[in-house]
């Protein structure tokens, strides 16, 4: 499948990436309106680490054998058998965290969503289960600092 | 009649191992047993449902057409409670008569309730484990009448809760939305012996306590007081008496496998497996609670009920079951719990408890009685072996990362500790291998295509 | 002491679409955004802005723009803004005034009066899509006749050494530790791509651009740095830079500060100390001791790589030209006052100097007049802004071009002429890491490529357009041109005729 890969030496850590993210996943996807106006107001599921001088941009890996899936208790978390595509249902999960403390990378949010603790993730910009071209996060980058290329697994 | 594949419990591993089968022999027949009338839910949300953050609609743990796209034969109900196996006949029989041969068998069975030895507690009707959808439902059901017949006599419902581990807690997080008042009995010293140590175990009875739910360690029932088939109360081991309207039973679970060792099957704490988790008993696998695992980290061969595990147990048989020559062997692993009290977040894992001065461990506790957060790192040998976040969940599965793959912690920023742990916190080969799996053979670090490659462009 | 200074530019935010994001405050490095999270709106300090337009580009809603300072001058043309404050800062600092990129003073821009010539019915205009369009330029000294073996259809004249250009656009010299290792990385591949030559200015060649080394040419300036045999012989070409267009008479100053482990090992000269370029060459005082200095380089490379001599363009460029080729130049390279650099004294930058179009025509009059045009190459330089200047330049005499500041643009540069304070923001004239790195050599190659595509495109589109299908047939080919709003006395050293004649 074709994976979003963060190349450090190139991330400047201004999180154009976090901003893109939160925009697609807005109920509105104005950036203006998302970021300012929206409650509740949208998650990034790609997180920046770092500073200035060492940056990097934190994406679900979409893992071949997903840890979150299998300690999942609601059945939220699934991986497409087709796509590869690792994605939480908002409707099934209860907000436990046990995706959180499997999760090798920490790319699992759990955040309050119209009262219920429910988890969050990557989930490739999919839309009806279908990938787009680009995910929003590469497509904001403006050094190649993310890449989304097939992978080798 | 006759199945290929025979899995007994339709629960995390019976499905999971349905799947993996399925993933590898696309035709041979698979049939799911269970005495469970329901299909496959997930079991830890039953307190969920009491409290509304799921429904019956949405508990269910695979798609609705999980049965019939995977061409999986489910026998569910009260009569498939799995009673006699013949192994040499390779035959199981079940509790209304019926019997499936089978190529291979799958127990799956889970574990089921440990009832304590106190006098009265299996003779009232309202007395209920808390281990099964039905448990659950029943527990409303008790819960809501008793608040309708407290509050008719102008007083406070009340409900006992027997058992302060990770069951008897959410039990009780779960009635306290509809009972009163709700008491937890332990006889442990601290709630939640088995996943906290005594100070995150204090500072969970405290928060506990502001939403209703008193808990007592340290006391148990010795006696329940049943008048016409009914509990009233209990007689506490202190010599109190407890009034209540009904009681949750959440002392403890054990092994589902009577019929497997009447089968001859060698159990200790649990079912003894193999790698390949075959029983003792040609083509009888097992998977879920009933498998005794070696604990990786301690040592110690007990069963690990726990739903992560049960899920991993059953991808893992059902490749071995298939014959699947790529088929991962079992070789151990170790406590990851996550549980939710209201709104707050525990997260443990691994060696939490260790012995006192045992040698080459360290522990490291934080504190934030402000923001009400406990973490504590047991390092063993210079790695990390055991973590406790209360209300400090975020990216814990690094640390759950470092226990399983044995880091050596020196070469790690000691940062990692001191809040939400980063893979910045990697060195710079660690971070790389850790997130790039599949990476392009032909692109370098720098993204470059390899043939193009600039050693080192500052 | 009060400071007089005012700022020169102002920071508009649109307060309707900021959203506090704060991507303006981690992309400048000038300092001049913060999040004031008290006070729930991202505030500007005006004054350290440089109008580098980062913060605008990177804004994810637009909502910025640089306006200038609203501040008049007194209305005076002779007393302007400007020049109070360049003496405000003097009187302040005591110190010359640096500046940088090229010459933006208002003087005439020839280019913009030339206009080029399309073909009508006769010899008929040729489509660049359908027909071979031939863009190939070879730099290099050329023998003063050919002899031919007809018989064995072999060259029987031995041939000096040539580079081979597929585009007739060149790099321009700039070295590491005026712009980053990464921006000279991306020149660098983006020559290798488009079949041409990225110059190493001043600064040595960094191990790293080995890869690219066929498509290298090495600079030998008047500090030597980093001149060795091996730097001499590992490159496709050697440039002798005696003069640089936006500075000439003017040496060159890296500040010790900027002399990094990479740079000093580059430049072959301790970490920490200030490389200095001197003014002249100390061992060229004459032309004979020019020739010397070429033949010294073809001696160590053994006549196999052609000898550059970049000139600045001055009042006696002609015949400095002239002197050049018969020094043994193969290719003689003017660089004009708008040609650009990473330091200048701000005087010499905005007086010195004369523009590339009139300096061209009359070094490419000259050597014609003295007969020895066709053995030596030419190329301009010295702000090339687009392909129609391209065409221009080929016409008045150029064999090619070399670009330099188009090729910054391309990568990011908004020519906010602040390269000398070090703190460029868009990783090119920058030697700090956590600014180099925000110029991907790679993204930056392909922009540049992309850039030399389609003008290379554009240049076809306007030969076939004037029935030409071979940009040698181009070179020096005045009759292209008409000027425009020209005197004659302009038109006569252009050597062109007025539009309508």
């Amino acid at each position: 499948m074709k994976r979003i890969y963060a190349i450090e030496a190139w991330c400047l850590g201004c999180k154009r990436c976090e901003i893109a993210c939160k925009t697609q996943h807005s109920a509105t996807r104005d950036t203006v309106k998302a970021l300012t106006q929206e409650q509740p107001s949208p998650t990034s599921r790609v997180q920046v680490e770092g500073d200035r001088f060492l940056s990097l941009a934190v994406n679900c890996r979409h893992c071949a054998q997903p840890k979150c899936v299998k300690g999942c208790i609601s059945g939220a978390m699934q991986k497409d058998p087709a796509s590869g595509l690792v994605t939480s249902d908002p409707a099934k999960c209860v907000g436990c965290r046990t995706c959180v403390s499997m999760c090798p990378f920490g790319c699992v949010q759990v955040v309050s969503v119209e009262g219920r603790d429910i988890a969050l993730k990557c989930d490739l910009c999919t839309e009806d289960g279908c990938i787009p071209g680009e995910p929003a996060c590469v497509a904001a980058c403006p050094n190649g600092a993310l890449v989304y290329w097939e992978s080798e697994e | 009649m006759r199945a290929d594949y025979l899995i007994l419990g339709n629960s995390a591993a019976g499905v999971s191992a349905a799947e993996a089968i399925r993933a590898t022999d696309s035709c041979g027949s698979i049939v799911i047993a269970s005495p469970e009338p329901h299909r496959v839910y997930g079991r830890p949300l039953i307190s969920y449902l009491l409290e509304g953050k799921t429904s019956l609609e949405r508990i269910g743990y695979k798609n609705a057409d999980f049965y019939e796209r995977l061409n999986i034969e489910p026998f569910l109900g009260p009569g498939y409670d799995a009673m006699r196996l013949d192994a040499n006949a390779h035959r199981a029989t079940f509790s209304n008569g019926t019997e499936i041969e089978y190529g291979r068998c799958l127990i799956a069975t889970g574990s089921i309730p440990f009832t304590p030895p106190i006098e009265g507690l299996d003779e009232a009707q309202n007395v209920t484990p808390f281990l099964t959808l039905d448990n659950a439902l029943k527990a409303q059901e008790l819960a809501d009448r008793a608040r309708a017949a407290a509050h008719a006599e102008g007083r406070e419902s009340r409900a006992i809760v027997i058992g302060a581990g990770l069951i008897g807690l959410k039990a009780a997080e779960a009635i306290s939305h509809s009972v009163d008042r709700v008491m937890v009995l332990e006889l442990a010293p601290r709630i939640l012996p088995a996943v906290l140590d005594a100070e995150g175990a204090r500072l969970l009875q405290g928060m506990l306590a502001r939403h209703g739910i008193e808990c007592r360690p340290g006391v148990s029932a010795q006696k329940i007081l049943v008048d016409g088939g009914t509990a009233h109360g209990a007689l506490l081991t202190d010599g109190t008496e407890e009034p209540c309207d009904f009681i949750v039973a959440a002392v403890g679970v054990r092994p589902n496998t009577a019929f497997a060792v009447e089968a001859g099957a060698t159990q200790g704490r649990g079912l003894v497996c193999g790698p390949d988790l075959q029983t003792s008993l040609p083509d009888v696998y097992a998977a879920g609670d009933v498998v005794q695992v070696r604990d990786a980290l301690d040592g110690t061969e007990r069963p690990l009920a726990l739903w992560p595990n049960a899920v991993r147990q059953g991808m893992i048989a059902g490749r071995h079951m298939a014959d699947d020559p790529l088929a991962p062997v079992f070789d151990g692993s170790f406590a990851v719990n996550a549980v939710d009290f209201f709104e707050a977040s525990l997260l443990t894992a691994g060696l939490i408890n260790p012995p006192d001065n045992a040698e080459g461990v360290t522990c490291d506790v934080r504190i934030d009685e402000a923001a009400g957060t406990y973490a504590k790192f047991v390092v063993r040998d210079g790695k990390l072996a055991g973590y406790i976040l209360l209300n400090r969940p975020d990216n814990a599965g690094i640390y759950t990362w470092l226990i399983e793959h044995e880091t050596q912690l020196d070469t790690i920023d000691p940062a990692l500790f001191d809040s939400a742990p980063l893979n910045c916190d990697f060195d710079k080969t660690m971070r790389w291998e850790r997130l790039h799996a599949g990476y392009p053979a032909d692109r370098n670090e720098k993204g470059f295509l390899v043939k193009r490659e600039c050693p080192s462009a500052s | 002491m009060l400071d007089y200074l005012i700022p020169r530019y102002k920071v508009l935010r649109d307060a309707d679409l900021c959203t506090r994001c704060g991507v303006c405050e981690r992309t400048c490095s000038n300092d001049v955004h913060r999040v004031d999270e008290q006070a729930g709106r991202v505030t500007a300090d005006h004054m350290k802005c440089v109008n580098c337009q980062r913060c605008v580009t990177m804004c994810p809603t637009h909502a910025l723009a640089i306006g200038k300072w609203p501040q008049v001058g007194n209305g005076s043309s002779n007393w302007t803004l400007e020049c109070l404050q360049d003496i405000a800062k003097q009187a302040q600092t005591g110190g010359v005034l640096l500046a940088s990129m090229g010459n933006p003073q208002p003087h005439p821009i020839y280019w913009d009066h030339l206009l080029l010539n399309a073909s009508q019915v006769t010899n008929p205009s040729i489509d660049p899509l359908r027909e071979p369009m031939e863009t190939r330029v070879f730099l290099g000294a050329r023998p003063e006749a050919l002899k031919v073996n007809e018989r064995d259809h072999t060259v029987m004249t031995k041939l000096p050494p040539q580079i081979k250009l597929d585009v007739p656009v060149m790099f321009s010299a700039m070295s590491f530790g005026s712009i980053s290792l990464n921006a000279q990385t991306a020149l660098a591949m983006a020559a290798q791509e488009l079949g041409t030559f990225f110059n190493t200015g001043e600064g040595g060649f960094h191990h790293s651009l080995k890869p690219y080394a066929d498509n290298a040419i090495v600079q030998v300036a008047s500090g030597r740095f980093g001149v060795s045999p091996e730097y001499l012989n590992t490159a496709a070409a050697i440039e002798i830079k005696i003069g640089q267009g936006a500075k000439p008479g003017i040496g060159g100053h890296l500040p010790g500060e900027k002399i990094d482990a990479e740079v000093s090992r580059t430049r072959m000269i301790p970490q920490g100390t200030d490389a200095i370029s001197p003014a002249p060459h100390h061992d060229i005082y004459s032309i004979e001791d020019l020739r010397q200095l070429i033949f010294s380089l073809k001696e160590a490379t053994r006549y196999t790589k052609p000898v550059a001599v970049k000139i600045a363009a001055v009042h006696n460029v002609a015949a400095i030209a002239s002197g050049s080729a018969r020094a043994g130049a193969d290719i003689i390279v003017v660089d004009g006052f708008r040609g650009g650099t990473g330091a200048a004294p701000k005087r010499i930058r905005d007086n010195v100097g004369i523009p590339i179009e009139l300096a061209l025509a009359s070094v490419d009059e000259r050597l014609r007049e003295e007969g020895i045009r066709s053995t030596v190459s030419l190329v301009a330089a010295g702000s090339i802004r687009s392909s129609a200047d391209i065409v221009r330049a080929i016409a008045l005499g150029a064999d090619a071009v070399y670009v330099a500041s188009a090729a910054l643009i391309a990568l990011g540069c908004h020519q906010c002429q602040d390269c000398s304070s070090g703190k460029c923001n868009w990783g090119i004239a920058t030697q700090r890491p956590e600014l180099v790195k925000r110029l991907n050599p790679e993204v930056g190659a392909q922009r540049v490529v992309n850039l030399i595509r389609a003008w290379n495109h554009e240049i076809q589109e306007m030969m076939g357009g004037m029935g030409i299908n071979a940009i040698e047939s181009l070179r020096g080919n005045r009759l292209m041109l008409r000027g425009i709003g020209l005197t004659d006395r302009e038109l006569t050293i252009l050597g062109v005729k007025h539009a309508g004649e």
